[in-house]
């Protein structure tokens, strides 16, 4: 009898344990709701509705999560797309949408599209993108998303005419990229590029045909990128818009373009960094594209590092007498140059206007011959900062040749107290005898400072 | 006067505060570190942090862990590469632990570390098909082949 009891005992103890064990197998379930939705929060959509048919308790637990997106895949049926986006929100209810993402064709479809727009920003979406195509005639996007209070990022990339409304709101918007839009009027355009609290925008590739002159207001913004590289051909042909751009706090400038438009930047006095690079435009235009960059570099007097690409030295060797127009760089203190071209103007002016320049960097540069006389007078008078405060020169992806090394000699013979150049080879340097001879004639170039360190690598 | 002084004056005096845990351990924890968690955050503000406080939906073995977590997250000069590696050793532990690791960041709400877990899970579950994650999961009450075919073709779109 005893040992029956004991026998139970023992039974009831397997028992327990075993749906320990059970418990202890099965437990995702164990999480609360909340929590897996907190979970799938943290999974691509796709992945996150694939959960739908693990078991009941997952069935809508995707429902509610915050970002969703939506990108239609050419190769399945629209129709299918179109019922499972209504589908998504319908089933949401008032749940907040944290991010809308939505790619797809537009088609005859407006109308459909602009309420799932409308049904995010309802749910006070903060971060919306919209990558449309396939846009016929002109199109409007819903009203409310330009009067969102909850907005802080906006991306439209919408092909063909998008039509603003006349009066835009968007006071918590920060970042803001636009990419291939064609702006129909100066009132809206101004409006949405001068959000009160924008931070970062991006404009891409848009079309400033159809407007005059643009400002754009903006004391918040901090960064500012400008890429108008895969313009539509027949842009090329058009006048250019006139933008005033008033960011008077801007730090970080890029601007990638055929210079089409004329760019100002007014009032720009922490700026900390500018980017100049020049797209691909109609030869014709060459010599008004070097006056627009020249422009454009007025505004940026207050920079402490600049960047022009070899095409923009290119652009700016066209018109010469521009150096007469550029400001003093007086906070300039890195400047790197696609190309050291030293009969460039420009170049020339830009280094005689910055005289706490402390760093110099290119990557080609136009050889000289080896007269001297002739090279002499292109650094006599030499530039305050070659006597005063440049540190360093470093020369990127170097193919050597007399001519080149005839720039570097004139560069460190004048650079009164440089303290590092550094050459950086490309390819082996140890390869053929020819190379060993520009080795040993680098090494040796006289110096005008006593402790410079030349670095070939 | 001055044994007083010495004695309540230790080199750098630090509040600490105590958790009791479900099979009751109890652990030290420094009131900075603690407030990382919402929940001591408001008893401490409410003074009701002065005696033990009990924790009694975590076990001592999470408790410590959880503990740890703060600890570290509260150290000064640490590096976000460093601090990054440290929670990917943290967290890389069965998914049993990582659930009780969630149930207690949840309980205490900690963001950092019940993001961190959450992360985890939800990688584990990215890519999958649904039967390698009932598979990994142990999830059995699976719906029959009919009425999964069913919600299946309700979310279509997402199964292409």
């Amino acid at each position: 009898m005893d040992e029956s009891i004991v026998n139970g005992k023992s039974e009831c103890q397997k028992l327990s344990k075993e749906q320990d064990t059970d418990a202890a197998i099965d437990n995702i379930n164990r999480l609360p709701k909340a929590i897996l939705e907190h979970i799938l929060s943290f999974l691509p959509m796709v992945d996150a509705v694939k959960t739908s048919v693990l078991c009941k308790k997952w069935q809508y637990l995707w429902t509610s999560i915050p970002n969703v997106e939506f990108e239609e895949d050419s190769e399945s049926e629209r129709e299918l797309f179109m019922n499972f986006v209504d589908r998504v929100l319908v089933l949401r209810g008032s749940s907040r949408i944290r991010r809308f993402y939505l790619a797809c064709n537009v088609s005859h479809d407006a109308s459909r599209i602009n309420l799932w727009v409308s049904a995010a920003v309802q749910r006070n979406v903060e971060e919306c993108f919209l990558d449309l195509s396939d846009v016929e005639g002109p199109f409007a996007l819903p009203y409310c998303l330009f009067t969102s209070a909850s907005l802080t990022n906006l991306e439209l990339l919408v092909p063909g005419t998008l039509k603003l409304p006349s009066k835009i709101l968007l006071p918590n918007l920060k970042h803001l990229m636009l990419i291939k839009i064609t702006f129909l009027d100066e009132f809206s355009t101004e409006q949405l590029l001068s959000c009160p609290a924008l931070k970062e925008l991006i404009v891409e590739d848009c079309d400033w045909s159809y407007l005059r002159a643009v400002t754009i207001f903006t004391p918040t913004l901090k960064m500012l990128t400008i890429r108008d590289e895969d313009l539509e051909s027949h842009l090329m042909d058009l006048h250019g818009c006139q933008v005033m751009i008033c960011a008077n706090n801007l730090e970080s400038f890029s601007c990638t373009s055929p210079f089409l438009n004329d760019y100002y930047l007014n009032q720009s006095c922490s700026l900390v960094e500018a980017v100049i690079d020049v797209a691909e435009f109609p030869l014709s235009g060459s010599r008004e594209a070097a006056y627009r960059i020249s422009k454009l570099l007025q505004g940026m007097w207050s920079v402490k590092s600049l960047e022009l690409s070899c095409k923009t030295i290119e652009v700016l060797a066209s018109a010469n007498e521009l150096y007469n127009h550029l400001p003093v760089f007086g906070n300039l203190r890195s400047l790197n140059v696609g190309r050291l071209d030293l009969e460039c103007g420009a170049v020339w002016g830009i280094l005689h206007h910055s005289p706490h320049l402390e760093s110099l960097e290119f990557r080609e540069m136009i050889g000289l011959t080896s007269d001297d006389k002739e090279n002499g007078c292109l650094l006599n008078p030499a530039p305050q900062c070659f006597v005063l405060h440049l540190k360093q020169i470093k020369i990127d992806d170097f193919i050597p040749s007399f001519e080149k090394i005839g720039v570097v000699k004139l560069l460190v013979e004048h650079a009164m107290v440089l303290e590092t150049l550094t050459i950086c080879y490309t390819g082996d340097p140890a390869e053929s005898e020819m190379d060993k001879v520009f080795r040993e004639e680098l090494l040796k170039l006289p110096c005008g400072s006593k402790g410079c360190q030349i670095i070939l690598s | 006067m001055s044994s007083s002084s010495s004695s309540s004056l230790p080199p750098c005096p630090k509040k600490m505060i105590t958790l009791k845990s479900s099979d009751g351990e109890t652990f030290q924890i420094e009131e900075t570190a603690a407030l990382q968690s919402k929940t001591l955050e408001n008893m401490i503000d409410e003074n009701c942090a002065s005696t033990p406080i009990p924790l009694r939906s975590i076990n001592g073995k999470i408790l410590a862990k959880v503990v740890e977590f703060c600890n570290k997250h509260a150290e000064v000069g640490v590096d976000a590469e460093s601090l990054h590696a440290w929670d990917a050793e943290f967290v890389n532990v069965e998914y049993t632990t990582l659930f009780d690791y969630i149930l207690a960041a949840n309980f205490l709400e900690i963001p950092t570390l019940l993001d961190l877990a959450s992360g985890v899970v939800g990688d584990m579950i990215k890519g999958k098909t649904p039967d390698e994650i009932r598979k990994m999961f142990n999830i059995n009450d699976a719906f029959s082949p009919e009425e999964e075919e069913e919600v299946r073709r309700a979310n279509q779109w997402a199964f292409e």
